[in-house]
């Protein structure tokens, strides 16, 4: 017949007893089970069974009292130790008065005198996201509360224990590391423990940026959130490479701040295979298009022919790599300008010119704005505008704008600075005549002037202008007494002109009156041939340059704005002007004379706030939009004037000056008066031509 | 004037000059017929003789069944202890058998208690320490 051995007995433990029993015949060592026969709080039990480790229970104060119901704390006895466990129903909320927005309830203890490790397993509840969660504690004090998650977003844990927006930063989507590191949102009560690092953390984070793994942790301290992380490699766009900031193994740092609310990659950069420094760029989240990175490259070594590259890039998986504005200044391509002005039309029945007549130190240098894109085949599209500069003696004598985009297209197997600079050096040969137009562009006859004054060999100058003039471009003046023709005593002398000290008109106009006939002639208005006049004349004061002024162009000078425009132009001072004005013509009207001084000589703030508009190469309808918004109370004339003499290359002429003053909120009234006003050639009927064809286009 | 019958007895535990003889009577007519029921219960089993774990093992293994208790995987603090009979049913169908013991030794004030302190270096002891052996 079977028997049945059973060993029983009871044990007390916090004050609460607990009855004990196993079968036997044993295997292996004796295991004696059971359970609380009343209720027992769980801080008499632990506190019990950690007396002979020597470990004092401690708790936060806000820890929930705990209390096992009968029979719900089971209780384990063999010869290797006692080990308990059990469910209570308590709650805690805000655990540790730190993790706020954190609700842990049904509390499974677990304890093992054998190891003396104490935890607790918990559900919880954090918004709408039910994770479960552990508290750990070391000998009897509890140190860790923790949760994990599979995936959260940025904004879920910012709003619910911080209170705090991150605006697009909120939609930031964390996941776990791996299935079986989960992100982990705990308090770490003192120095580092188990793993976790102290105080309030969310680790094991996995973010992808531009298909780029980074891994990345939230810390909380003092209301305030930070975010540190790093790629686990280099972020490789080919033409851009995003490392370290000290280009090692490791990938860019990430961090973020709650000032910033930005993703920042602290990160290396190299463009075009060259290592420019550290950047910082900012990765913008996460719209349905990815992320798109935004830097500031400030290049920290020069690269040949580009200096330190200095420019802002974006770049998103849907539209690429772009910049907006690269600067290049000074770009060293020395243009060929012989052949390039005998290819300007008409230049065949003139005759050529031939490169005796040009002094060897002519050099070009151009100052180009790039703007770059994605371009067919996983090329890079870059957009050339700006400027080039002529120097004579390593003297600049004149900037040229560009009358086109240079379009380069640099392939994948051309990503390098030097490929660069030979396609942009290719570009502007392939421009061709183009870029030495704007030099003869009859709308500036300054231009030509300067140019031919400063670049022509004295010797042949006179040769040299008979070509100029016979093209119909402006020739350079020539100095006071000098006549027309070689003159053997001038012969090697100095240059006959470089800008300001021109020397006289070609065709013999050896007096001021001559010479402005001249230039009159070749279609200027005495705003346009004032400052050549003045240039020529320097021994010429303000009254004399206003009778000459009147004398010749009396259809430009016949209002006081005109003629004080004029003299602006001559670079009298507004004292001088002003005492001029009003010696030669005292009967003028108080009212008409203030509006034109004010016009034709801005209040300083006022030329401050427009030096401001053209250093950042304004726009000019935001132009005009800027100087009227800045100062209300300026008329349109005020403004168009200010726009016909700061933005010419922008704002030439009637139409462009008329379209600037409307998109700047002026009426049909004000614009026709400002158009009458700073274009005396036009007549009535041409005013109201342009002003109907400007409002249609409007339409 | 009604009569009563009962039949005496004593079931001797234990050998030698270790043995606890317990007292154990039936009154006749059993319940049942040609089956006599003996209980037996102490009344404060803690003042009776004791006798070794082993002895009562070997006991358990002579008299009842060999293997039923096996002294040797018992661990050592329990094979010091002594056992003191608790109660005892025994039907003569040899059907029915059930033995309860404590388990315990004297303390320091000499006192025999039913405890047992498992772990050495743990403050718990268990208190009214049974073993039950049971016939099913």
């Amino acid at each position: 017949m079977p028997y049945q051995i059973a060993l029983k007995g009871h044990a007390r433990l916090g004050g609460a007893a607990f009855d004990l029993e196993t079968d036997l015949p044993w295997h292996g060592a004796v295991a004696l089970a059971g359970s609380n026969t009343s209720p027992v709080p769980f801080t008499d039990v632990i506190s019990d069974v950690l007396k002979p480790t020597g470990s004092v229970l401690q708790l936060p104060n806000d820890f929930p009292d705990l209390l096992f119901e009968k029979n719900a704390l089971q209780i384990a006895l063999s010869s290797s130790g006692v080990s308990l466990s059990g469910a209570s129903a308590g709650e805690w909320k805000n655990p540790f008065g730190v993790l706020k927005g954190l609700t842990l309830h049904n509390f499974q203890v677990k304890y093992s005198s054998a190891d003396r490790t104490l935890s607790f397993a918990v559900d919880a509840e954090y918004g709408s996201l039910r994770p479960k969660g552990q508290l750990l504690f070391a000998g009897g004090k509890l140190r860790v509360a923790v949760v994990t998650m599979e995936e959260i977003n940025l904004g879920t844990i910012l709003a619910m224990s911080l209170g705090l927006v991150w605006g697009p930063l909120n939609a930031l989507i964390l996941r776990g590391r791996d299935s079986a590191q989960p992100i982990r949102l705990y308090y770490c009560d003192g120095p580092p423990y188990a793993g976790y690092e102290e105080g309030f953390r969310v680790d094991q984070i996995a973010i992808e940026i531009a298909e780029h793994r980074a891994e990345i942790a939230l810390l909380v301290a003092g209301g305030r959130a930070s975010l540190t992380g790093r790629f686990e490699g280099d972020i490789d766009l080919k033409f851009l490479r995003i490392s370290a900031p000290d280009y090692g193994p490791s990938g860019p740092e990430i961090s973020v701040d709650d000032k910033e609310r930005v993703l920042a990659l602290n990160s290396g950069i190299t463009f075009l295979g060259e290592k420019l420094g550290t950047c910082e760029i900012a990765a913008r989240p996460p719209t349905a298009e990815g992320y798109e990175l935004r830097g500031d490259i400030h290049s920290q070594v020069e690269i040949v022919d580009f200096k330190k590259p200095d420019f802002r890039f974006t770049w998103s998986k849907a539209k690429g790599f772009n910049v907006e504005h690269w600067p290049i200044p000074d770009f060293p391509f020395d243009l060929n300008f012989l052949d390039l002005l005998n290819k300007v039309p008409p230049g065949s029945e003139c005759g050529a010119f031939v490169s005796e007549m040009f002094k060897r130190s002519l050099q070009s240098r151009f100052d180009l704005m790039a703007r770059v894109e994605p371009g067919p085949e996983n090329a890079l599209r870059f957009t050339l505008s700006g400027k080039y500069r002529i120097l004579v003696d390593n003297d600049e004598i004149l900037a040229v704008p560009l009358p086109l985009h240079l379009m380069v297209l640099l392939k994948p197997d051309q990503f390098s600075f030097a490929a660069l600079a030979s396609a942009i050096k290719k570009a502007a040969e392939g421009a061709g005549s183009s870029l030495v137009a704007p030099i003869v562009d009859p709308r500036f006859p300054e231009r030509s002037a300067t140019f031919f004054g400063a670049v022509l060999v004295p010797q042949f100058a006179d040769e040299a202008t008979k070509l100029i003039i016979c093209r119909g471009w402006s020739a350079p003046a020539r100095s006071p007494g000098q006549r027309p023709g070689p003159e053997p005593d001038r012969v090697g002398g100095p240059s006959a002109g470089p800008a300001g000290d021109p020397g006289p008109p070609a065709r013999g106009a050896a007096t001021p009156d001559e010479y402005a006939v001249e230039l009159k002639r070749a279609g200027m208005t005495c705003q346009q041939a004032a400052s050549l006049i003045a240039g020529a004349y320097p021994a010429l004061g303000p009254a004399a340059l206003m009778q000459l002024f009147q004398r010749n162009f009396p259809e430009t000078t016949g209002t006081p704005l005109l003629m004080l425009w004029a003299l602006s132009r001559a670079g009298v001072a507004a004292n001088s002007a002003s005492s001029a004005f009003l010696t030669l013509v005292p009967g003028v009207k108080a009212a008409s004379f203030a509006a034109g001084y004010h016009t034709a000589y801005p209040h300083p703030m006022v030329q401050q706030v427009v030096k401001n508009l053209q250093r950042s190469r304004t726009p000019r309808s935001q132009a005009a939009h800027r100087i009227k918004a800045t100062f209300p109370l300026l008329t349109a004339t005020q403004i168009g004037y200010l726009l016909l003499v700061s933005f010419p290359e922008t704002v030439p002429d009637a139409r462009a000056v008329s379209t600037a003053l409307r998109g700047a909120g002026a009426s049909e009234r004000q614009v026709r008066t400002a158009v009458s006003d700073l274009f005396p050639l036009l007549s009535p009927r041409d005013v109201e031509t342009l002003l109907a064809s400007v409002l249609q286009g409007e339409r | 004037m009604p009569y009563s019958t009962t039949v005496h007895g004593t079931i001797v535990i234990g050998s030698g000059a270790k043995t606890v003889a317990i007292p154990v009577s039936t009154k006749l007519p059993p319940d049942t017929p040609g089956t006599f029921v003996f209980d037996y219960t102490a009344d404060k089993p803690e003042d009776t003789t004791h006798l070794a774990v082993a002895d009562f093992a070997d006991w358990v293994a002579t008299n009842i069944a060999a293997g039923v208790l096996d002294k040797s995987s018992l661990p050592q603090s329990l094979q010091t202890l002594e056992v003191a009979l608790k109660a005892l049913h025994l039907e003569t169908t040899g059907t029915n058998f059930e033995i309860a013991v404590l388990l315990g030794s004297k303390g320091g004030d000499s006192t025999w208690k039913a405890e047992w302190k498992p772990v050495a270096d743990l403050p718990l002891t268990l208190g009214d320490v049974t073993l039950d052996i049971k016939q099913v």
